[in-house]
C-alpha cells in the first residue's frame, strides 16, 4: 500500500472510526513513514483550528425570523377572511344574545356621520356589505342606531344569563376564526401580533379587497370586557386564562365561505 | 413556563406557538449558522440561508413526524438551502476579500492593520483567514461534511442521514476533504511566504 491509500484511515483515526484491522495496518505504516505522521499532525492541526473558529450567530437572526413568521401568520389570517352574509347576521345575533343590550347600527346608517367610540361597553361593528363605504371606526352609541330586524327587544336583554350556553355553542360551530386582542394594544399570546388599531385598520381593508373580487364578506368586531371574554372562551372552548391582565379585548369573528 | 423538552417544544410549535419555535431556533442557531457559513463562505449569505432554513422549518413543521432526529431534519433543510443558494449564484460568481472574525462580523481584509495587536492574536487571525480561504477551495459537499464533523461534532451516521450518504461514503469523503484542505492550507502558507513547519507539504510519495 502506498501513502495515498492510508488517507482514509488517517482521517478515520482522528474520528475514532477505524476498524481494528485498519488501525493495525495504519500503526504499522506510521511507524515507518514520517511523511504520513506529519500529515496526520497537520490534519489534526487544521481540525483544531476549524473547531476553534466556531462563529457566533448575529443577534438579529432569530428576531428577524420571528418577525417574518408573525408577518406570514398575519397574512395567512387575512387571506382566510372569507365571510358570508349569513355570517354577519349570525354574528350580530350571537353578540346581541350573549352580551345583549347593545344594538347594531341601522342598515341605513350614514357612514359619513359615525359615532366615535366611547368604548365603555360592548361594541359591535358590522363591516360594510356590498357597495357600502368602509368605515373603520367602532360604533358604540346604541341610541343612535335602530335595531336590526333579527335583533328584537327580546334578544337584546342585557346580561349573559339571558343567553343560555346552548345557543352560543350551537353557533360556535359556525365560526372558524376568532381573533383576539387586548384593548390596551398588547397582543394576546398565540394570536396574531396585531394591535387592536391595526386589526381595525387591516381587517376591514382586507374585507374591502374581497368585495372588489365580487363576494360578500361580512365580519363582526366587538370589544369585550374580561368577564365577557371568559364567557366567550368557555363557549368557544378556547384555552384562556380567566384572570386576564387587561379589562377589555377586541374580538373579531369570521366564518369561512 | 420554560419548556425544556425538545419534543414538547416541537409539538407546541406545530400547534402554531411561535414562542416554542423561537426556543428551538435559539437552541440550533449556532450549529446551523456555522454549517451555512462554512458552506457559503460569508456572513451575509450564511445569515440569509439560516433564516430561510428556519422559515422553511416553521412552514413545514407539520411534515416532521419524528422519524429522524429534529436536528437531522433541520440540518437537511439548511444544507439544501445552502446548495440552492450556491446554485443560483453560480451564474454570477462573486470574489470577495471580505472575511469574518469569530464573532461573525464582516471585516474587510486589510493587510495593514492600524491597531497594534499582539503577534499571537494577529497570527491566529491570519491562520483563520487562511483556513477560510482553503475551505472555499473544497467542493460544497466536502465543506459540509467537514463542518458537520469537525465544527458541529456530528457522528458519521448523523452526517450520512443529513446528506443522504452511506457511512462508508461519509468516511471516504471526509478523508478526501481533510486531505484537500491540508494541501490547500500548505499551498497558501507557502504563497504567503510562511512555509509550513511540518514536513508533509506537497503531494504524497
Amino acid at each position: 500500500m502506498n501513502c495515498e491509500e492510508y488517507i482514509v484511515s488517517l482521517s478515520g483515526r482522528i474520528d475514532g472510526m477505524n476498524t481494528d484491522e485498519e488501525e493495525a495496518l495504519l500503526n504499522e505504516h506510521l511507524a515507518n513513514c514520517p511523511h504520513c505522521r506529519a500529515l496526520l499532525q497537520e490534519m489534526e492541526g487544521n481540525d483544531k483550528l476549524l473547531a476553534d473558529s466556531r462563529l457566533t450567530v448575529p443577534g438579529s437572526l432569530v428576531p428577524n425570523v420571528m418577525k417574518k413568521i408573525r408577518a406570514e401568520k398575519q397574512k395567512k389570517r387575512s387571506r382566510s377572511l372569507r365571510y358570508t352574509l349569513t355570517g354577519l347576521a349570525t354574528a350580530a345575533v350571537l353578540f346581541l344574545v350573549i352580551f345583549g343590550g347593545f344594538r347594531l347600527p341601522d342598515r341605513d346608517y350614514t357612514p359619513e356621520a359615525p359615532q366615535e367610540a366611547d368604548c365603555e361597553d360592548l361594541t359591535l361593528m358590522p363591516l360594510p356589505t356590498e357597495n357600502e363605504y368602509v368605515d373603520k371606526r367602532i360604533y358604540t352609541n346604541p341610541t343612535q342606531c335602530a335595531p336590526l330586524e333579527e335583533a328584537t327587544d327580546a334578544t337584546c336583554e342585557p346580561m349573559v344569563e339571558a343567553t343560555g350556553g346552548a345557543f352560543v355553542e350551537d353557533r360556535a360551530e359556525q365560526y372558524h376564526t376568532v381573533f383576539l386582542y387586548y384593548a390596551s394594544g398588547e397582543e394576546i399570546p398565540d394570536f396574531p401580533a396585531l394591535s387592536p388599531m391595526e386589526a381595525l385598520e387591516q381587517m376591514p381593508g382586507d374585507a374591502a379587497k374581497y368585495f372588489e373580487e365580487g363576494s360578500h364578506h361580512p365580519i363582526a368586531i366587538a370589544m369585550l370586557s374580561a368577564w365577557e371574554l371568559e364567557e366567550l372562551s368557555y363557549s368557544f372552548r378556547l384555552d384562556y386564562p380567566a384572570e386576564s391582565e387587561s379589562d377589555s379585548f377586541i374580538v373579531v369573528f369570521c366564518t369561512e365561505q | 413556563m420554560i419548556i425544556i423538552d425538545e419534543k414538547e417544544l416541537i409539538l407546541q410549535a406545530c400547534k402554531g406557538k411561535e414562542a416554542a419555535f423561537e426556543q428551538l431556533m435559539l437552541a440550533y442557531q449556532t450549529p446551523i449558522y456555522n454549517l451555512c457559513f462554512r458552506t457559503l463562505g460569508n456572513a451575509e449569505d450564511a445569515a440569509d440561508a439560516t433564516q430561510e432554513a428556519f422559515l422553511k422549518a416553521w412552514r413545514y413543521l407539520d411534515s416532521f413526524h419524528f422519524e429522524s432526529a429534529f436536528s437531522t431534519w433541520l440540518y437537511r433543510l439548511a444544507s439544501n438551502c445552502c446548495l440552492d443558494m450556491l446554485r443560483s449564484k453560480k451564474r454570477r460568481p462573486v470574489i470577495s476579500i471580505v472575511t469574518e472574525d469569530e464573532d461573525g462580523e464582516e471585516q474587510s481584509y486589510d493587510p495593514v492593520d492600524p491597531s497594534p495587536q499582539p503577534d499571537e492574536v494577529l497570527e491566529q487571525k491570519e491562520e483563520k483567514q487562511l483556513l477560510n480561504e482553503a475551505l472555499l477551495s473544497l467542493d460544497e459537499i466536502q465543506r459540509q461534511i467537514i463542518t458537520l464533523r469537525v465544527v458541529n461534532d456530528l457522528s458519521y451516521t448523523e452526517i450520512g442521514e443529513i446528506l443522504s450518504l452511506k457511512e462508508g461514503t461519509v468516511k471516504s469523503r471526509l478523508s478526501r476533504a481533510r486531505e484537500n484542505l491540508r494541501k490547500k492550507v500548505s499551498e497558501l502558507r507557502n504563497k504567503n511566504g510562511k512555509p509550513s513547519s511540518k514536513k508533509a507539504e506537497g503531494g504524497l510519495p
